[in-house]
């Protein structure tokens, strides 16, 4: 099972996420006889059977590569067809810390959108956890449940609900015993009452709602306080991916070095227009220098430089890409208890 | 290895106070825990309630549980009495500050905070504040409901117990102890590289943790008991000290079934060399031993057969992730290990420093072997989150540190990219390396 579970080589049927630059990374299921074909040529299934994850492929006629990669939900995130905004991995890998979310958990999942962090829970629960989800839109439902099934997503049951106004019951389940709640609804304010018989009654009960307005903010915050959950906390969070650079070292001392370069260069002109001379036609004897002969840097002389390129200085830098998520969502963290009874 | 539920006897917890501090302890039956002006209890009086749990001390020392540590602290009502408090102001027009509106002076405070019993003490001290207070009545609700907030804070004898997740470890750790310990992480962080690592129940994982064992743990709290983790350490013996405080202390290296493996640099990277040169004794030879060197013998196998197990998992070259939190460079260490991990494996390496972690960016950019190298770095904002006053905390604790990712693939040598099209064709197209932008130079001289 490719996100439970790990694998080291691929075989007939396994999903593969094929990289083909950062940007694109697409799903597959390894048939045989099948072909994955991009703009840049088209790879045969057959060339990935038996590969180790992780390796590359070439076209028949090596006109490009492709890398196989074991499918994660981080990657999967990346890869996977949007049916709704998603939860991204800045966000779910801090609501599963944050909410403890580990092997064993019983979690309840609402709505299930594109299924992005249903990965994520699926794979941290794993087998020995429960992961219900809902979803209302019954197209979204539908596919989200194909894919599931497809990727063994065994611990996981969806369910086409609108848990806004038929709650989280689960014929034949007397209690679903969620210890961790995730509300991604337009309204979760209308949910969380639902929750009352759902919930672990022997343990303390974590939720996270993921809204992206304030609005609905200040309704939950209320519904959450008027429903008995305690430790209600607001966040949000900020991802930040940098991109790494080399700078060059450009230093002071060796501006003035050059200045006086030059200005020895003019003086040397100078005397020979004095002589008669043409300064640029008959004193071309530096045109074979290279830049390190100088005795300083000259900062390229002209030359389109790459970044890195040998025979400079270089500063390692970072940067922020060049656009930046800066609101993905507000997470509205609560917990509740259960009676304070003794158990001895 | 699932968490107890209940407040049970010998557990390490973190007590809450209502200050926000933190203590850790553990629960020994007879114990007694003081907590200074919050008062003591007895470990006895809370066994057995649920982890999270919130108490008051009442009166003669009489735990109750209530419902949160928080829970009615803002609260006017329960002292809107005419004379204490005489209404609240529309605004704050009228609050002249005119120094000593305090009439308690701070020896009175301290005398009644050393007053023996329960939360009646609290109320006392916070009452008669309130009345020897000069110009209450000038503040605004809002503003009495925060100076209550505060002086509940300080004075009130409640406490919370709560189990000692890794949160709970990182939160004490970071705020009482010496954040440079766990090298500045934070809970986001944590939960980064734990989501970045893949790491889940069945894996078999590579971890250098400097954090005395706070990576460890919060892996092991995923895993539960299924897979294993090879900790890879710099000194003779590792330190792990903070598992011991954990439902996880018997699964470190004391058998070649216990999850946690240790290796150390040294074993690590010369392995061949460093397999112990040990000739076990057959079993008549063994026989012929006296009883003492029989212990002495049986521990030495033990051992033997700990460290053996432990190298050959390494040249099996198939750990399924790297989570590395170390302060040692990662730049000459990660190309050696790369080595060691499966196909598609994930590498998470943490640094507090972003700076630590360019050089070896560069030399994934470079290189090819690890596809998608990314510095990350989250932060958390958080919030007061009370209805009608919700805005940003004034001040939080400073960021975590930063992790560069990467997944291990198996580049063939000589293949040119998708859609970089042939060398000489990349020259002249823009079609450049991402990260090899180009820098127009200074105009020539002369």
């Amino acid at each position: 099972m490719p996100f439970l579970d790990r694998k080291k080589f691929i075989e007939e049927g396994d999903l593969v996420l094929v990289y083909v630059s950062r940007t694109i990374i697409k799903p597959i299921y390894v048939k045989s006889g099948e072909h994955f074909n991009t703009r840049f040529g088209s790879f045969p299934h057959d060339s990935m059977i038996g590969l180790e994850f992780g390796s590359q492929i070439t076209t028949p006629k090596d006109r490009g590569f492709v890398y196989l990669l074991q499918p994660t939900p981080e990657l999967w995130t990346m890869s996977l067809p949007h049916r709704t905004q998603i939860v991204y991995s800045t966000d779910s890998s801090y609501i599963l810390q944050r909410l403890d979310v580990k092997i064993g958990s019983k979690v309840i999942e609402a709505g299930t959108g594109s299924g992005s962090f249903t990965h994520a829970f699926a794979r941290t629960v794993n087998n020995e956890g429960n992961l219900f989800t809902f979803e209302f839109h019954e197209t979204r439902y539908e596919k989200a449940k194909e894919e599931f099934l497809k990727h063994g997503l065994n611990n996981t049951i969806i369910t086409h609900r609108d848990v806004c106004l038929n709650g989280f019951q689960i014929e034949g389940i007397n209690s679903l015993d969620a210890d961790t709640i995730f509300l991604d609804l337009p309204s979760p304010w209308e949910a969380i009452p639902h929750l009352k018989n759902q919930i672990a009654i022997n343990r303390k009960v974590g939720i996270c709602c993921f809204s992206p307005c304030f609005e609905q903010v200040v309704k939950t915050v209320e519904c959450l306080q008027n429903d008995g959950w305690i430790d209600i906390e607001l966040t949000e969070t900020q991802g930040r991916l940098f991109e790494s650079h080399k700078t060059m070292k450009r230093d002071v001392d060796d501006a003035i070095k050059r200045l006086k370069y030059v200005k020895e260069k003019q003086r040397e002109g100078l005397e020979l227009i004095k002589a008669g001379k043409h300064p640029r036609k008959d004193n071309n004897n530096d045109s074979g220098l290279k830049e390190k002969d100088y005795g300083f840097n000259p900062f390229g002389r002209g030359k389109r430089i790459i970044e890195g390129e040998e025979g400079f200085d270089w500063f390692n830098v970072t940067r922020l890409e060049s656009e930046v998520k800066t609101h993905t969502s507000y997470l509205v963290f609560a917990s509740k208890m259960p009676e304070p009874k003794r158990i001895i | 290895m699932e968490p107890h539920h209940n407040i049970t006897v010998d557990d390490f917890a973190i007590l809450r106070l209502p200050s926000g501090a933190r203590k850790m302890i553990q629960l020994r039956f007879d114990g007694i825990i003081n907590m200074g002006k919050f008062g003591t209890f007895t470990v006895e009086d809370v066994l057995g309630y649920p982890y999270g749990q919130a108490f008051e001390i009442g009166n003669e020392n009489k735990l109750n549980p209530i419902e949160s540590l928080e829970f009615g602290i803002t609260d006017l009502a329960e002292l809107d009495t005419e004379d204490l408090i005489n209404g609240s102001s529309k605004d704050n027009r009228l609050l002249i500050d005119q120094g000593n509106v305090q009439k308690v002076t701070v020896e009175e405070v301290e005398e009644m905070k050393n007053k023996i019993g329960g939360n009646e003490v609290a109320r006392e001290i916070i009452q008669t504040m309130i009345k020897n207070h000069g110009s209450f009545d000038k503040k605004t609700a809002f503003s009495q409901e925060k100076y209550l907030d505060r002086k509940h804070k300080k004075f009130l004898r409640r406490f919370q117990i709560n189990y000692l997740t890794s949160n709970e470890m990182l939160d004490y750790l970071y705020y009482e102890k010496e954040p440079f310990r766990i090298m500045n992480l934070s809970i986001e962080m944590l939960g980064s590289i734990m989501s970045q690592g893949n790491v889940m129940p069945g894996g078999n994982y590579l971890v250098v943790d400097e954090t005395g064992g706070l990576i460890v743990y919060a892996m092991l709290e995923r895993m539960g008991n299924k897979g294993s983790i090879t900790l890879l350490h710099e000194n003779d013996q590792p330190s792990i000290h903070l598992l011991n405080k954990t439902r996880f202390s018997k699964e470190i290296g004391t058998s070649i079934n216990s999850m946690v493996q240790c290796i150390n640099v040294l074993q690590f990277l010369e392995p061949e060399n460093e397999k112990p040169d040990f000739k076990p004794l057959t079993n008549e030879e063994y026989l012929k031993l006296p009883e003492p060197m029989k212990t002495q013998y049986d521990r030495k196998i033990k051992r033997f057969e700990i460290t053996n197990n432990v190298i050959d998992r390494v040249l099996k070259n198939d750990f399924e992730s790297l989570i590395y939190v170390s302060t040692l460079n990662p730049t000459t260490f990660i190309p050696r290990i790369i080595p060691r991990l499966r196909g598609s494996s994930p590498l998470v390496i943490y640094n507090q420093f972003k700076e630590v972690l360019v050089e070896l960016n560069h030399i994934f950019l470079r290189e090819k072997g690890i596809l998608l190298p990314n510095i990350h770095h989250s932060v958390v904002r958080r919030y007061q989150t009370i209805p009608g006053r919700i805005h940003p905390l004034m001040t939080s604790r400073s960021d975590g540190g930063y992790i560069l990712t990467g997944i291990k693939v198996f580049p063939i040598e000589n293949v040119v990219a998708v859609g970089r099209g042939s060398k000489k064709r990349k020259t002249n197209s823009k079609n450049v390396e991402e990260n090899e932008s180009v820098i127009e130079s200074t105009p020539e001289v002369v």
